[in-house]
């Protein structure tokens, strides 16, 4: 038991039960949790990152876990594939209307609505705590799994970190 | 023109990012890790910081937490293409910590630049 007492363990119980609610919650729409994420990359990211091997990247999984999912969602046409704004020759994913539809009624704004209400302080305040803990725990599992980050293989012009990380 | 600073450990991105800058008339200066730029941005005055997020040994998220506290510390631009955390991950926490605009790579020149426009117009702050 650390100077804190019981405390870091009850805290890892109210962090685990949140993990857990979220998880339970990702399961709407006909959905999956990873299907509701690469709903929000494409809303969210730059449109160059827009690619299965950029969703791979942001998901930290395998291309053929991406290709799946980004299978999943052409078929609910939920996305499609466009063409990139700078460059003719680049296929990029992108939201269809109905896609950003079923985006807005995102399961994890729960979750944001009830963070909104918190005071500007208080929300910054949780950010710092959480992003230090969640950048620790990343570590502390990646030392444990002998992960290192990737290397870049090459870049194109300028069209940065096509590879890399 | 803005005095921005590139941290960035791929010599070659780290080439390629200043030389964008430096088209569109920016005074650029670079480093290749996480202590160079607390070691710059404590000995001189930036405009503007574009920085990974994944670096070995100090990484992104550790530099804002370490000049979280800096008086004049400039915005910041995170950039991300993943690696022993995922993009998404290390893009929030960026965010969370004060980062003004981000970038998942791969990007382009135009992308670049509105991401470094935007953050050189946010007035936000965590102080």
């Amino acid at each position: 038991m650390t100077a804190n007492g019981p405390l870091p363990h009850a805290v890892a119980d109210v962090v685990e039960h949140i993990g857990r609610r979220l998880q339970k919650l990702a399961y709407s729409e006909s959905l999956n949790p990873a299907q509701w994420t690469l709903l929000r990359f494409l809303a969210r990211s730059n449109p160059s990152a827009r690619t299965p091997s950029g969703f791979a990247r942001f998901h930290l999984t395998t291309k053929s876990a991406a290709t799946q999912t980004i299978d999943a969602l052409l078929r609910k046409k939920l996305i499609r594939t466009g063409t990139h704004p700078h460059d003719q020759r680049a296929k990029l994913l992108e939201l269809t209307p109905k896609g950003y539809r079923v985006l807005r009624r995102d399961p994890r704004n729960i979750l944001v609505t009830a963070l909104e209400k918190l005071p500007e302080a208080d929300l910054l305040h949780l950010a710092r705590l959480t992003s230090a803990l969640a950048h620790d725990l990343y570590l502390a599992d990646g030392r444990a799994s002998g992960r290192t980050p990737t290397r870049p293989e090459e870049h194109h012009g300028t069209h940065i970190g096509d590879r890399g990380p | 023109m803005a005095r921005i600073l590139v941290i960035e450990d791929h010599s070659d991105f780290r080439d390629t990012l200043s030389a964008m800058l430096r088209s569109a008339d920016h005074d650029v200066r670079s480093g290749c890790n996480g202590r160079d730029a607390i070691d710059m941005l404590g000995s001189e005055t930036y405009d503007l910081l574009v920085m990974d997020v994944l670096m070995p040994e100090v990484d992104g998220i550790e530099v804002l937490r370490a000049i979280e506290k800096m008086p004049l510390r400039p915005p910041v631009v995170a950039i991300s293409g993943g690696g022993v955390l995922p993009a998404s991950l290390a893009l929030s926490l960026a965010s969370a910590l004060g980062a003004s605009a981000v970038l998942f790579k791969p990007f382009y020149r135009q992308e670049l630049m509105e991401a470094v426009n935007q953050a050189l117009c946010s007035e936000r702050t965590l102080h």
